[in-house]
């Protein structure tokens, strides 16, 4: 008897593994419904949608980029603090003084530069292949709030280095918010709700008057936790409505090739 | 979910609130009430009572470290927050927030042009703080200015006046003096 056949006849490898898998089309539709991690792929796969020039994988290559800022970003939170004290000096410690600390952050930076530039060509793509229409509707909707997110997740990690260049941006990022539409207190609308400088979307993004601690701890907690969570969230139900509204785009089937 | 008993379908019809529906509804409303109040307090939550900041107000100097066309930027005493940048003319003092009025970076003065130019998006502004090119839509604003009973003068930032509001003629936006640093009061 080979040894692999031993091992798959031993108490223990069946005490763990019950029976053996056989490769039939029942089988393997089970093997995806009844497993929580693959229970998002699709049971069968249409022949258009496996060519590579339909999608070019600009979903998937989103989300690889964002598991990747996921994976670094939490290895480059075991050395970062978020105040006016440290950050600076902590992002420069990651760079020259930890094993691997600059790969993790250039790492983490350029698989966000690319999850937005991904992102928007996902978005371009689906809109050019027409798979924003019926019954996918919803499912865009999901997708532009996911783009919104992206961008949101970009614009609080760029405060956290805490140089000049993350200071001045968020400067006038969060001085643009003073013009926004009822919630500013300098905007179309102001007057609506009586908001003053101390209580407008800017103050409750800064935490006080100007870019300094309060912010910092604000936009670590947005960029590491809040955001994350939302896009968390809405990626769930925009893979698992991809499935639902009848897997990806393409051709009627009376149509198909 | 079963059927619930026909008396309740009855009670339903006959009366407007008969228990079960009433318990449910409330339920519902004590929930909704929960969470309706932990939302308002987690806004509320977001604005701190007193700013998490230093005091704004500090010194910058005696009226005599001035010459009289002088522009001189003076950062807060702690180097957190904005510069304010104290003029002296003829007739007297004020003193112009760094803060540009487009997004908000930091004009700096520039002497040999004698005006401040924003460094971000190139917004320009003369002397008295008016804007003359680049996106900036309106004037510098002024902040308070007064001498302390040492005879220093004070400038407190968190007091601020805006031209376009007419508010350069207040009290506090302009600190008279004399000519060539003698005191006049």
């Amino acid at each position: 008897m080979r040894w692999r056949d031993r091992i798959r006849k031993s108490q223990i490898w069946r005490s763990v593994f019950r029976h053996g898998h056989q490769d039939t089309k029942r089988n393997r539709m089970m093997q995806v419904v009844t497993n929580v991690f693959l229970h998002l792929h699709p049971v069968r796969v249409p022949r258009y949608s496996v060519r590579p020039g339909y999608t070019m994988g600009l979903g998937g290559l989103s989300f690889l980029l964002f598991l990747v800022t996921v994976v670094t970003g939490v290895i480059l939170m075991l050395y970062y603090r978020p105040t006016t004290e440290y950050a600076y000096a902590d992002m420069k410690n990651l760079e020259y003084d930890i094993p691997f600390g600059m790969l993790m952050r250039n790492m983490h930076r350029w698989a966000a530069h690319g999850m937005v530039i991904t992102v928007w060509f996902h978005m371009l793509r689906v809109f050019l292949t027409g798979a924003y229409k019926p019954p996918r509707e919803f499912n865009w909707v999901v997708g532009v709030w996911l783009l919104v997110l992206t961008m949101f997740l970009s614009f609080t990690g760029y405060l956290l280095p805490w140089d000049q260049l993350s200071l001045w941006a968020v400067t006038v990022g969060t001085n643009m918010a003073r013009y926004t539409p009822w919630l500013g207190h300098e905007g179309p609308f102001a007057g609506t709700f009586g908001l003053t400088e101390d209580n407008d979307l800017r103050a409750l993004l800064l935490g006080s008057g100007r870019v300094g601690g309060p912010a910092l701890m604000r936009f670590y907690v947005l960029h590491c936790i809040i955001v994350p969570l939302l896009l968390c969230l809405l990626l769930v139900i925009h893979f698992w409505r991809v499935r639902k509204d009848g897997g990806i785009s393409g051709p009627r089937p009376d149509e198909e090739g | 979910m079963t059927t619930p008993p026909p008396e309740i379908e009855t009670a339903k019809k006959t009366h407007l609130w008969f228990r079960r529906g009433f318990l449910t509804r409330m339920g519902w409303l004590s929930i909704a009430g929960t969470l309706g109040a932990a939302t308002l307090a987690l806004v509320r939550l977001m604005f701190p009572r007193a700013p998490i900041e230093a005091p704004t107000h500090f010194p910058v100097g005696r009226p005599s470290e001035f010459a009289v066309g002088s522009v001189t930027g003076r950062p807060p005493p702690d180097g957190r927050g904005r510069r304010v940048w104290v003029v002296r003319i003829k007739t007297g003092f004020y003193a112009l927030l760094g803060r540009c009025t487009h997004l908000g970076c930091s004009p700096r003065w520039r002497v040999a042009r004698e005006v401040f130019e924003c460094p971000c998006h190139g917004s320009v502004f003369t002397q008295a703080g008016i804007n003359t090119a680049g996106p900036a839509p309106r004037p510098l604003e002024r902040v308070h200015i007064t001498l302390d009973d040492k005879g220093r003068i004070v400038v407190d930032p968190s007091r601020r006046y805006r031209q376009e509001e007419g508010a350069w003629d207040d009290e506090g936006s302009f600190l008279t003096w004399g000519g060539d640093g003698d005191a006049v009061a």
